[in-house]
């Protein structure tokens, strides 16, 4: 019953890895007594597995990643917020060397556009990236996802922990024919999962509705 | 119950039924509550009118009145002269009538204001041209509580709110009903709902109820007493408050502890350096007071209202047990019961500030789902605003699950409370002796899992524990920054519903762990559910274990 597949993918037929026996929860899961579980007080700091400091993903996950058409959302959505930012920053410039109603420096609003640029180059180079890095995965009992690449963040949300689910799309995502999720738990931040066919997230939000219906437990 | 989770906002405002709207009895609120809600107006009443007025007539001065007007120039138009005919006597005529005027919304949105209780739900009728009808179901409702303004007090009257779970912190409230009254009501109603919850029946005696309640028998009795007895029970009643049936007091908070405290907060204390400091500067520069006073108004303002907050939140303070769950009780103008329901708290923090060490005092504060926010969020889930190691010790059973149920043991939550580093069933944070970002917390930051409780200790200055039950966990989170990225950390954090769980931030714990301590957490939390789901079996202890 208790199909914990957030670890160990046994049942599908993988081997067993060997650090196995160094994993403290893998007995009371062998054991699986549902009314008095035995589990170790704490973890011991232990190395889980090879995967050392490059990733905190929980081993063994193959995440699904978000649709490539979510590329030209943000892209669309960058490029946008990259002109408004430049322009903006341009505004001393502008004002200063052209109007000539501001008393600038030249060097400061100079270098102020210039920091501004650079500063969107970096932000559009990235964004390739940052799509990479969203993923999701649905496990026995969680919904899984990921984000970040310097700030990275994995995030688990029991089935039976939503409380609602939103399906939206902006404009842009309109366009390419994308959604977002939005999910909601009875606390913290509302997790969203952006970048999604239309298809994919009906999808998503009819199992997560009927896996939160079942799996519920009031507060 | 959990089919309908999902779509719920728990309470609807689709209008009702006609024939079930036909089988409410409505009842509207005590005809005293427009005075409640309109006491600003009848203070400024009675501050800028009628004493001016009562003053003038007492000196023999005449009112002001237009009749040097009048005579001046002989009233030609109507109004004038009608104006001449009453005098002196218009001025107040007008002030009163424009007065009750004023009153007229406050009577009209009581009027229309009317609610019901069957078996099974709460209604709300309210509004004159934009009519909305509320509904509560019973076995949504958390928790009744009779709140209590202090005008409501004076007057004998008490707010019934209704506290439903849907995360949104809304509520329902009647305003206002006579106070005895309330508290009958309430106590009905909680009997309702433990019914409901249990999954029993609504008895026969739960419509009957209604029905008892629909007739206003109050007015049966009053004549009867003597006006000094009446007085008596008034003052008893609503300012030395009344104990309800089968109540046991756990925790009484002394005024002179609560001040004791207040002082010993940090931010009061550097707020008396801060004046100190202000005083000295004064004095050295010759500055006069008036202007000192004048240039830091926003600041001592913010610091007076947020002492009063502390105080009046904390006078008083009773905790009791009764059948209902944990109550408590506190207030100085307003009195305000709070019902904490057994199963519905989500986390439990015990905080220790720096000073308090000095004096071995704690508080206890629970995180509620539904509640937490809105104005008085610092203090919503307060167990006991402060409080010796003793007290502490008798409040924490009550909220923590013990051992026999996967709780944690008394030497494991002394641990919590004063130790440092790894031991008693906590992994503390171990980092590299070259590397460590946070130098002061970091022997104290450490957590522990037993089989229903993850507990997390933290805080170098201010001690903090946070005890949260694996059932109660939301959602589950992993980060990593830059730095972490390169010495090898990572954080880990727990989100439970009600706001107030800042404590539950497992920090620089190295990747490995924490990496282990998220997927172990899933775990546990859907193991969790599943003792829960299964029936018979509690993992939040106690009430079920005394029936």
């Amino acid at each position: 019953m208790t199909e914990n597949r957030l670890i160990e993918d046994n049942d599908q037929g993988q081997a067993v890895r060997p650090s196995a026996t160094e994993v403290p929860w893998q007995e009371s899961e062998a054991q699986n007594p549902v009314s008095s579980p035995v589990f170790t007080p704490t973890l011991p700091p232990l190395d889980l597995d090879g995967l050392g400091k490059d990733f905190i993903d929980p081993a063994d996950i193959e995440w699904k990643r978000v649709s490539p058409k979510y590329f030209k959302v943000r892209m669309i959505s960058r490029a946008i917020w990259s002109l408004i930012m430049i322009a903006l920053a341009c505004l001393p410039l502008l004002l200063t060397e052209v109007l000539g109603w501001w008393n600038m420096p030249l060097w400061l609003s100079v270098s102020l556009a210039a920091v501004m640029v650079v500063w969107q180059i970096w932000l559009t180079v990235i964004v390739s990236r940052q799509v990479h890095a969203l993923g999701y995965s649905e496990r026995a009992e969680h919904l899984l996802t990921r984000r970040g690449i310097m700030f990275r963040k994995v995030r688990a949300v029991p089935y039976g922990r939503i409380q609602f689910i939103d399906v939206s799309s902006g404009p842009i995502e309109n366009m390419v024919g994308l959604s977002h999720l939005d999910i909601k738990t009875a606390g913290g931040a509302s997790t969203v999962l952006p970048g999604l066919d239309r298809t994919e997230a009906q999808r998503l939000r009819e199992i997560l509705t009927d896996l939160s219906d079942t799996k519920m437990v009031g507060l | 119950m959990s089919a309908t989770q999902l779509e719920n906002t728990a309470h609807s405002d689709e209008p009702l039924d006609r024939e079930q709207e036909q089988t409410l009895t409505w009842r509207r609120a005590h005809p005293l509550s427009p005075l409640v809600r309109s006491w600003l107006i009848i203070v400024a009443f009675l501050l800028g009118i009628v004493r001016p007025a009562v003053e003038d007539f007492f000196r023999g001065d005449d009112p002001l009145t237009f009749q040097d007007l009048a005579t001046v120039q002989p009233p030609e138009s109507g109004i004038l002269a009608w104006l001449h005919i009453f005098g002196s006597f218009w001025l107040p005529v007008a002030a009163v009538l424009v007065f009750l005027l004023l009153l007229v919304p406050f009577f009209l949105t009581w009027f229309f204001y009317r609610f019901a209780v069957d078996t099974s739900n709460v209604y709300i009728k309210s509004g004159m041209l934009f009519k909305t009808e509320r509904k509560a179901r019973l076995d949504r409702v958390q928790s009744i509580d009779v709140n209590r303004p202090l005008v409501a007090r004076i007057l004998g009257l008490a707010e019934l709110k209704f506290d439903v779970a849907d995360g949104a912190g809304s509520a329902l409230q009647v305003q206002y009903l006579s106070y005895r009254e309330a508290r009958r009501l309430r106590d009905e109603l909680l009997v309702q709902v433990r019914e409901l919850k249990s999954g029993s029946k609504p008895s026969a005696a739960g419509s009957q109820l209604e029905v008892e309640h629909s007739a206003p028998e109050v007015s049966a009795h009053t004549g009867e007493h003597h006006l000094r007895q009446r007085l008596a029970q008034h003052v008893t009643e609503n300012f030395l408050g009344v104990r309800g049936e089968g109540e046991q007091q756990i925790v009484h908070v002394p005024v002179a502890r609560l001040l004791g405290s207040m002082f010993l907060s940090l931010g009061v204390f550097s707020g008396v350096l801060f004046v100190g400091a202000l005083m000295g500067v004064m004095l050295w520069s010759d500055i006069s007071f008036g202007a000192v006073f004048a240039s830091n108004l926003a600041l001592i303002a913010g610091l007076a209202s947020a002492l009063w907050k502390r105080l009046n939140t904390g006078w008083n303070f009773r905790l009791v047990t009764s059948p209902d769950g944990l109550k408590t009780r506190f207030g100085l103008t307003d009195t305000v019961t709070r019902t904490v329901p057994e199963g519905r708290i989500q986390s439990v923090i015990v905080t220790q500030p720096l000073l308090w060490r000095l004096t071995g005092w704690y508080k206890v504060s629970v995180a509620l789902a539904g509640q937490g926010e809105g104005e008085n969020a610092a203090f919503a889930g307060e167990l006991l605003p402060v409080g010796t190691r003793s007290d502490l010790l008798r409040i924490l059973p009550l909220v923590v699950v013990d051992e026999a149920h996967g709780g944690a043991t008394a030497e494991q939550l002394h641990a919590g409370l004063d130790a440092k580093g790894s031991g008693h069933g906590f992994t503390a944070s171990q980092l590299t002796a070259r590397f460590r970002v946070d130098w002061f917390a970091i022997s104290r930051n450490a957590f522990s899992q037993t089989p229903a409780l993850l507990l997390v200790r933290g805080g170098m200055m201010t001690k903090k524990l946070s005890i949260t039950p694996h059932a109660k966990i939301q959602q589950l989170e992993l980060k990593q920054g830059p730095l972490g990225k390169r010495y090898d950390y990572a954080e880990v954090s727990v989100t439970a519903a009600g706001a107030l769980v800042s404590g539950s931030e497992i920090d620089l714990v190295d990747t490995a762990t924490a990496r282990a301590l998220l997927v172990r957490q899933a775990q546990l939390g859907v193991h969790a559910n599943q003792v829960l789901a299964t029936p018979g079996c509690s993992l939040t202890g106690r009430a079920e274990d005394s029936p």
